[in-house]
């Protein structure tokens, strides 16, 4: 069964957004809608929840029409979605259990009760189901929002920037266990975000928007390395740096303890953020030989995650944020790689696109 | 706030009818407003006599009532203060017939410490600039106010004091403008100039009986009571003896 | 003190207030949300007993519920008893009158909820009366007790509609207000000044209740 979305909707002024996608909606899958903020991201997915109503075209689930222009549509509280919001929007008047079983009907109370613990269970809030959302963390209240919209057992979950308003440590903290939970679920999902880690490390598809418009669809990594340098394109994995040194075209970067040569896009600054493209780090373990690549770091695994053929290997690398490196399955198994271990990561320079921070 | 409370609340409020089984049978009468005073005084009397009747007293202009009777109040017994309502309300099919019961009398009430003398000027008093307002009730729809515009008219000055006239309800609320130093001078019943709050404030004349229609009152009870028995225990209270006696003390002639 | 007049305005206040609590509840969720083409009419009604002059009111009343029109044919032919000058009548002209007393605090508490939430409620399988009955109505529950608090404290007070719709019948439609205007008529100053007190004290308590419930829901947010 496929969800097929063809639908446009305008703005005063002269935003016009118009998207044509599908989604399959009877195994799991993680897809990504991307873009810089204010592109229309948001307004695709309010569309298809049914808390807005699209201008022109339609939107369908296997033969069952959810809207049809210029005004057929199916009832949001009809459509079986979960809607994570960014800010959680937690009903301050339930407790946390309350929320969480707020959309669930039907079943003994037993069987509700077990549904809620075991959502507790699953998102780390065992012992908190008494409380009142104003007494959790930014964290605490956005899992307590993934929990209540997956509670129902819905068709497809929408997630809006789920972690756009936590800090980082608990955002990181987040993504693994919202993956994994989606996945043993099996509920499709469709989440928005303008982070490219964020992308690479949750989608398995990434729809690429641009003013308005999906303007690439594939695998994240393959949509944001082609988009790399295009007007539509991410900056990737971001890292802001120093720096600390000029010469022959080539700019010396420091980023913690770590020290990066990257092409100088010209211009006077001291700050830059470095753009590294997983597929622009390799790794090596054991002494170098000569080699083309001027960065090369040492590191430790943190961890590695599968991406389809593909493993996505997390680094310590002594800089702010890990360095991603994205390395075949093979190479993977050849090089024995698992957390912990020490490794070299060698960046291309080339690979590394730095965008000047002005004061 | 739980919705039990509001339900709760909600019969409890409305649910309290009167509970003892054993009241006395309560006539509702419908009384002019110059017989407030002296009504209380019958009242007293007559339940004395006849302790399984109970007397509510509603007060008005006599046309109020009378309207409101046609509009469905559920009143036993009309006293007006003329006999054109009742007989008006016995042609409608809504009386039985009329009963005179008492006479009343107008008097002109000035304020004492304007240091005039009504009774030695009669009229001329209102020509005093020291009386700013006159009260009076609304001749449309209280008999002593039409008596009190008759007057006027007779003695020839109704169009002089007319800018200084102030309309009351009904004449009881002209006495209480009265008392209330609202107005300094003006035309209500004996009976009501007779009380003590407004004797003590001002001096009064009577009004020679010629210079109005004479103020006949009358009484009616009403086909649609439920217990005109006990009415007509009282209108024979109030026509008998006793109640006579009472209204005479009060100022009233002879029905 | 007549406290016979005082248990019947207790009585009338509390009935109408609590027969408002469906009414207004039933009336704010358009007033509050809705986006249709006669709302400006709704609205317009539903304020119209603010603004007229009581006797205008008791006038309309009188009319609508008078022995002439269905209204009061219908009960007259159920009860045998008119409606006009009746308890029950009065408790009627009191709910109408009272209506925007009790619509006005509620249906703007409604409307400072988080659309928001009303949103998560809608996307968690809510339909439309689940969401303003399970969120929206609980979150504005402060709206709800300053309406009901405003109302009773109007309906004690009323004057007017009562006099007209009522008229002065002790035990059924002599309220205090009613009675307070009989004792001035007898010219029972003492007594009238009770009955001034005891409401003046009532009218105060009523605001000062208003007031601290509205400091706590600024220091709630």
């Amino acid at each position: 069964m496929v969800l097929s979305a063809r639908f446009s909707r305008s703005f005063p002024g002269t935003a016009v957004i118009a998207v044509d996608f599908e989604l399959a909606m009877d195994r799991f899958g993680l897809t990504v809608l991307f873009g810089p903020s204010g592109c229309g991201k948001t307004t695709v997915l309010r569309c298809l929840a049914g808390l807005e109503r699209p201008d022109s075209g339609a939107i369908r689930v296997g033969d069952r029409t959810w809207f049809q222009a210029p005004r057929q549509e199916l009832p949001a509280c009809r459509r079986r979605i979960g809607y994570v919001f960014q800010d959680p929007a937690l009903f301050p008047h339930l407790s946390v259990a309350g929320n969480i079983g707020y959309g669930l009907a039907g079943g003994s109370r037993a069987e509700r009760t077990n549904r809620i613990q075991a959502l507790m269970a699953a998102l780390g809030l065992e012992g908190l189901g008494g409380r009142r959302p104003g007494e959790l963390s930014g964290g605490q209240k956005q899992r307590v929002a993934l929990a209540r919209a997956l509670a129902p057992r819905p068709r497809l979950v929408l997630l809006d920037e789920p972690f756009a308003a936590l800090d980082r440590a608990s955002a990181l903290q987040l993504r693994h266990p919202l993956r994994q939970l989606l996945q043993d679920l099996e509920i499709p999902a469709l989440l928005v975000t303008h982070d490219p880690q964020e992308a690479l490390a949750l989608g398995d598809r990434m729809l690429l928007m641009h003013q308005g418009r999906i303007v690439r669809d594939g695998p994240p990594a393959r949509v944001l390395s082609e988009a790399a340098g295009a007007a539509e394109g991410p900056m990737g994995a971001v890292l802001r740096t120093r720096v600390t040194g000029r010469a022959e075209g080539l700019l010396r970067l420091r980023a913690g303890s770590a020290e990066l040569f990257a092409p100088d896009p010209g211009g006077t600054f001291l700050e830059a953020y470095a753009c590294i493209r997983g597929e622009g780090v390799a790794l090596e373990t054991g002494a170098p030989g000569i080699l083309s690549q001027r960065n090369r770091l040492q590191a430790t695994i943190l961890r590695i995650e599968v991406q389809g053929p593909l493993r996505r290997v997390y680094l310590e690398a002594g800089m702010p944020e890990p360095l991603e490196a994205l390395v075949t399955a093979w190479a993977c198994d050849d090089l024995a790689l698992a957390p912990g271990r020490p490794v070299h990561a060698l960046v291309k320079a080339s690979a590394i696109r730095v965008v000047p921070i002005d004061v | 706030m739980t919705f039990r409370t509001f339900l709760l609340g909600c019969m409890l409020a409305a649910g309290l009818p009167g509970l003892a089984q054993t009241r006395p049978v309560p006539v509702a009468v419908a009384a002019a407003g110059d017989l407030r005073g002296v009504l209380e005084e019958l009242r007293q009397g007559f339940e004395a006599a006849h302790p399984q009747i109970q007397l509510q007293l509603s007060f008005g202009a006599s046309g109020s009532l009378a309207a409101q009777i046609q509009q469905g109040a559920p009143f036993d017994l009309f006293l007006s203060a003329d006999e054109g309502f009742p007989q008006q309300l016995q042609k409608q099919g809504l009386a039985l017939a009329p009963f005179p019961y008492a006479t009343g009398s107008l008097v002109l009430w000035v304020r004492r410490d304007l240091g005039l003398d009504p009774a030695r000027d009669g009229w001329q008093v209102l020509s005093s600039p020291a009386v700013r307002k006159i009260a009076t009730a609304n001749p449309r729809t209280a008999p002593y106010g039409r008596a009190a515009e008759a007057a006027l008219r007779q003695a020839g000055i109704y169009e002089r004091v007319q800018p200084r006239l102030v309309f009351a309800d009904n004449i009881a609320q002209a006495a209480q403008f009265l008392q209330a130093g609202t107005a300094e001078a003006g035309l209500v019943s004996f009976t009501q100039a007779d009380n003590p709050a407004l004797r003590l404030l001002g001096n009064l004349w009577q009004i020679p009986a010629g210079a109005y229609p004479p103020l006949r009152q009358a009484g009616v009870i009403l086909k649609r009571s439920t217990c005109v028995d006990q009415a007509q225990a009282f209108q024979a209270y109030l026509t008998g003896p006793e109640g006579q006696a009472v209204l005479a003390r009060r100022g009233y002639g002879r029905p | 003190m007549d406290w016979e007049a005082v248990r019947l305005s207790l009585r009338l206040a509390l009935s109408s207030a609590f027969l408002l609590v469906p009414l207004a509840v039933l009336l704010a969720w358009p007033l509050a949300y809705g986006r249709f083409r006669g709302r400006v009419l709704l609205e317009a009604c539903s304020s119209l007993p603010l603004v007229l002059p009581p006797t205008v009111l008791g006038f309309y009343l009188i009319v609508a519920l008078g022995p002439r029109s269905p209204l009061g044919h219908a009960w007259e032919a159920l009860t045998g008893s008119r409606l006009v000058f009746s308890f029950q009548g009065l408790l009627l002209a009191q709910v109408v009158t009272n209506l925007p007393f009790f619509l006005q605090p509620l249906v703007a508490s409604l409307g400072a909820v988080d659309r928001g939430l009303l949103e998560a409620a809608r996307t968690l399988g809510s339909g439309r009366a689940g969401v303003y009955l399970r969120v929206a109505l609980p979150l504005a529950w402060r709206g709800l007790l300053s309406g009901l608090i405003l109302s009773f404290a109007h309906a004690i007070g009323e004057f007017g509609v009562v006099l007209m719709v009522g008229g002065d019948l002790p035990g059924r439609t002599r309220t205090v207000s009613i009675a307070l205007f009989d004792q001035v008529q007898n010219l029972d100053l003492a007594g009238a000044n009770r009955t001034a007190l005891g409401l003046l004290g009532l009218a105060f308590a009523v605001l000062a209740g208003t007031a601290w419930l509205r400091a706590r829901e600024r220091s709630w947010s």
